[in-house]
């Protein structure tokens, strides 16, 4: 029987293709917003390795070539703002999340070279952030006095960096051995760049204000008891004038930043899927006319069919399988246009996203085709043979 | 083989109706050929309807094989037209975007027939109706005599024993009309099928075993 | 005028494929008009920007070692900006222009943030800030450090409450700046020279970035005359090549000078050359906007094609009577035609409806956008084409079509 449609089709193929290059389109489009969305999604996922809620920052402007006087202010800064209002404990923090800054270098274990993305905190960011290690311990005092410089990894650069799972106690260094670093501690996935952002390989070395670091920690990041208000940023930006008068500072909280940060990739997704929606509609409903036309016209063929034996169910089947088998090779076609573009441009997007937004896009444009031609199809059924076949 | 017991068909709109016909009563026997007349609007083809199953009565019985068929739902019945009931028409009623083959075979789909046994069937059909060389070619390829000698092929491809035919020659010259007469004859002979011929030409419903003719929805002798 | 009136007849009639084409029509222009108008308002802005196409901004830098194992991209620093590139011969105007970064501002009561940018004297040369009130601050106050500040509008009434500001205090991360000068708003588009409050680079606190090669500073070149940009950009690349670096870590420097859509090539496709993929970029865009387009295309001609088969009886019975092929298509194009106009004016209506939903949601703070009509002639143009194809083809095939036995719609 489907042999029997597809030779319907092929013979109609001045009417047909149209149809078929349209759900070609259609697909592209689709399985376009579907990577990026699904893509988007599986981000999402994985846990943000950080607890954001509750947590002011505050931004200090100071020369970049920080003399070891100024970080040592910047301590003694975090330690007189604790139990200041509503400030529970304070942190130093050398690259705050949500910002559009990342410092990374090349980290090197036994020959291998793998390029991380790098950041200072101090003894008490683990608590904090609430970051949940995974094996070995964040830092504390024990460290002090130390030449090296004690970090704790994320699992993904565990994994890149020591296949075979023993990172604890190992040191790791740059290319040139300007810093050697001791792993304590492995933590699972720390995604500076919030939810929406590609996982890079993490590592974070003990801000310490006794020994040199190639760039100096600005930042501090406030845990808050939840009882703070906007008020409170205007007392605190008081006292920190007269704490510290010759920097310039910003104070912001995380939700903000957060939403902030994720604007610039959550609003051209928002666009993308309102323009598809409307387009899928618009080609629904084109399709919806397109199919009901072609019922109009095949009244007579419709009737005889079922003068020879056809019954309503078949004639519905008819009309669904008709459209289904056009859907099906115009996403096919798609399918072979689309498969070009990983081909043509690796696109950051793991396989499981693309199989994802090709099946999603495929069953979006079967259900389009199935509910547009519902309409249509319940029409052909009603037909009656005995005055469709009628003679004049 | 048929047996309509007081057949009466209504058409109601809201205020008028229209009776199409009135206390039919009818036996037609296996193998009989019969032809039916009378004047346009007089009720042919709404009989011919009902006797395809295309139609139902308001009233009366039809017994088909013994069988009453007057209130078959529609699954049923569409399956009792598939396999005892081939229909030709008088505008043939072929799709234009099959051709021959694929026309002919249609009723055996529905039926589930398997290809092997389709691609025998459909060339003894062609086969009975001179057109084994036609296989290939699409309906406006042909003439009308040839088109409607499709028609028939795909009427009789699923060997039904009740062959209905609306005005077969209506829209033929008559030798393509004689063409098409003398294969119903041959069928009816040899193949004992029963076939109900409707037709408003004198000279054709001769050659058949019986005459029936209606007016105003009645039979009269 | 009678068949004008006959074509709306016609389409009344056909309700269901007047609506489905009026909406794919007027949606594809919609968007394409909210588009363009963005892209134009980006590329020649009506503000302070409005000589961009005699403008160059030295911005993104690359500066790394001999091997390449360490390097650092940012946007130019002071000290790069000022010490080598002011000097270049062949800018008519030269001007420097910090970043915009965040202050705040608690005077009002509640807490205001602006976008603060420290600027030289020179850039009011460059950009043509609108002044409502007061003026700049001339080079001489900004060598003096003097503590003036411009404010926009929109700072003025969310600070202060008022437009009447000039000689009042404002107090930016614990200085107190005197304003001097309001201008109107920038739109956000106009991305290199937005900004709500503008101070002297010398009157900032910390001052040390005065050393830096690279920082968060932009280099405003204006050419007396368009031919001078490509010297203007050779110049630049000269003076990238020799600069001499205070820290001997670092060796080697890129970057260009670019305009907006370089710019925007420049961020798309990353790359510190003296040339960017602009070309490649003008490429996608137009590229995209081809397919978009396709879609609504071949969704009108389907139902074009559709529709003419509906019509075969009427189109029979016109062949009858002598119509032509050729008159039987003008009569289809007229119809396409004039589905196109009104589906171009609900576009444009909706275009309007969409823009200022942009302008009210402050996804652009500051935008005020014009609807250009370069930009709705050329998308009515080839809406029109699109609709004169999607006619032409189905009318071919109608001249092909035979005259067949009228449908039978009573069926149904």
């Amino acid at each position: 029987m489907i042999k029997h449609y597809l030779k319907l089709i092929w013979n109609r193929k001045r009417t047909s293709k149209w149809i078929v290059a349209e759900f070609a389109l259609s697909f592209l489009a689709v399985c376009g917003a579907m990577t990026a969305f699904f893509h988007f999604y599986q981000l999402y996922q994985i846990p943000l390795g950080f607890e954001y809620r509750d947590k002011w920052q505050i931004r200090f402007q100071m020369p970049s070539q920080g003399s070891e006087a100024q970080i040592k202010e910047l301590f003694r800064i975090r330690d007189d703002l604790e139990g200041f209002g509503p400030i529970q404990s304070v942190s130093v923090m050398q690259m705050l999340p949500f910002m559009n800054s990342t410092w990374s270098s090349t980290t090197t274990y036994n020959g291998k070279d793998v390029n991380a993305v790098h950041n200072f905190m101090d003894d008490k960011a683990q608590a904090i952030l609430g970051i949940q290690l995974l094996e070995g311990r964040w830092f504390g005092p024990q460290d002090d006095g130390s030449d090296e410089y004690p970090v704790v990894i994320d699992s993904l650069l565990k994994e890149q960096l020591f296949p075979d799972g023993n990172a604890l106690g190992q040191l790791i260094s740059d290319p040139d051995d300007s810093m050697l670093k001791r792993v304590v501690g492995v933590m699972p996935r720390f995604r500076q760049h919030g939810e929406l952002a590609v996982c890079r390989p993490y590592v974070i070395v003990r801000a310490d204000p006794n020994k040199e670091a190639p760039l100096p920690s600005r930042n501090l990041v406030l845990k808050m008891d939840g009882s703070q208000t906007p008020e409170f940023e205007a007392t605190l930006a008081k006292k920190l004038e007269a704490m510290a008068p010759s920097w310039n500072f910003n104070i912001s909280n995380w939700i903000d930043q957060r939403e902030n940060h994720l604007k610039p990739t959550l609003i051209p997704l928002y666009i993308m899927g309102i323009i598809i929606s409307f387009m899928l509609l618009m080609v629904g409903l084109g399709l919806l006319g397109v199919l009901w036309q072609n019922v109009l016209q095949r009244v007579q063929e419709i009737g005889l069919r079922q003068a020879i034996g056809a019954s309503k169910v078949d004639v519905l089947k008819q009309i669904a399988w008709e459209m289904v088998i056009k859907t099906g090779l115009g996403i096919a076609i798609g399918m072979v246009l689309a498969l070009q573009v990983p081909l043509l441009a690796p696109l950051p997007v793991i396989r499981t996203v693309w199989v994802a937004a090709f099946v999603g896009s495929a069953l979006v444009l079967v259900l389009l085709t199935l509910l547009c031609s519902s309409y249509p199809a319940f029409l052909a059924s009603r037909i009656e043979p005995a005055l469709a076949l009628k003679d004049e | 083989m048929i047996e309509l017991n007081d057949i009466e068909k209504a058409y109601r709109t809201e205020r008028i109706e229209t009776i199409a016909l009135q206390s039919i009563q009818l036996k037609i026997h296996k193998g009989q050929f019969v032809s039916i007349m009378g004047p346009s609007g007089c009720g042919k083809s709404t009989l011919l309807n009902i006797l395809g199953l295309l139609d139902k009565p308001s009233k009366g019985n039809y017994l088909l094989d013994g069988q009453a068929v007057n209130q078959l739902p529609s699954k049923k019945s569409a399956q009792t037209r598939n396999q005892k009931i081939g229909f030709i028409f008088q505008s043939f009623h072929l799709i234009p975007d099959l051709n021959v083959m694929d026309n002919v075979e249609i009723p055996l789909l529905y039926r589930g027939v398997g290809r092997q046994e389709r691609m025998r069937l459909v060339a003894e059909a062609l086969d009975r109706v001179q057109l084994s060389a036609r296989v290939h070619h699409y309906p406006n390829q042909l003439s009308g005599g040839q088109q409607q000698r499709v028609a028939i092929a795909r009427a009789i491809v699923g060997k039904p024993e009740l062959l209905l035919a609306d005005e077969p020659t209506g829209n033929l010259d008559s030798h393509m009309g004689n063409e098409v007469m003398d294969i119903l004859k041959e069928l009816n002979r040899d193949h004992q099928t029963t076939i109900v011929m409707v037709t408003h030409d004198e000279h054709q419903a001769k050659k058949t075993d019986a005459i029936l003719r209606l007016f105003d929805g009645r039979l009269v002798a | 005028m009678h068949s004008f009136k006959l074509l709306l007849k016609v389409l009344a009639r056909r309700k269901f494929f007047t609506l489905v084409n009026l909406f794919g029509i007027s949606f594809t222009l919609m968007v394409l008009l909210v588009g363009t108008t963005l892209f134009e308002n980006f590329l020649f802005p009506r503000g302070p920007e409005k000589r961009s196409d005699l403008m160059l901004v030295a911005q993104r830098l690359e500066m790394t070692n001999d091997d390449n194992t360490t390097t650092w991209t940012s946007d130019a620093g002071y000290y790069f900006l000022d010490r080598f590139v002011r000097p270049m011969k062949t800018p008519h105007k030269f001007a420097i222009m910090g970043n915009a970064t965040t202050v705040m501002n608690y005077q009002s009561g509640a807490k205001v943030e602006l976008a603060m940018r420290p600027a030289d004297g020179n850039i009011w040369d460059i950009l043509d800030y609108q002044f409502l009130a007061g003026g700049p601050f001339s080079e001489a106050q900004n060598q003096a450090a003097a503590q003036v500040a411009i404010v926009s509008r929109g700072t003025a009434e969310t600070v202060f409450g008022t437009d009447q500001v000039l000689g009042k205090s404002l107090e930016i991360n614990g200085l107190v700046y005197e304003v001097i000068g309001v201008v109107q708003n920038v739109s956000r588009l106009e991305s290199r020279a937005y900004g709500e409050v503008w101070v002297p680079i010398n009157s900032l606190k910390d001052q040390s970035f005065k050393d830096k090669i690279v920082d968060d500073f932009l280099g405003f070149f204006l050419a007396e005359k368009a031919s001078d940009l490509p010297l203007i950009k050779d110049e630049y690349d000269e003076v990238i090549k020799n600069v001499v670096f205070p820290d001997p870590s670092f060796t080697v420097l890129r970057g260009g000078a670019d305009n907006k859509i370089e710019m925007m090539a420049r961020s798309v496709f990353g790359g510190y050359e003296k040339e960017t993929q602009a070309g490649q970029l003008l490429g996608v865009i137009l590229g995209l906007v081809l397919l978009f387009m396709t879609l609504p295309a071949i969704n009108l001609m389907n139902l074009n094609t559709s529709r003419i088969m509906e019509r075969s009886s009427e189109i029979g019975v016109r062949k009858a009577f002598g119509a032509t092929t050729w008159d039987l298509m003008k009569q289809l194009l007229r119809e396409n035609l004039l589905l196109t106009t009104l589906g171009g004016l609900v576009g444009l209506l909706l275009a309007v409806l969409v823009l200022s939903l942009i302008a009210s949601s402050q996804i652009f703070p500051y935008f005020e956008w014009h609807l250009n009509f370069r930009v709705f002639l050329a998308g009515f143009f080839l809406v029109c084409v699109f609709g004169l194809y999607s006619g032409l083809y189905p009318a071919f095939n109608m001249s092909r079509l035979e005259v067949v036995s009228s449908l039978k719609r009573r069926a149904l």
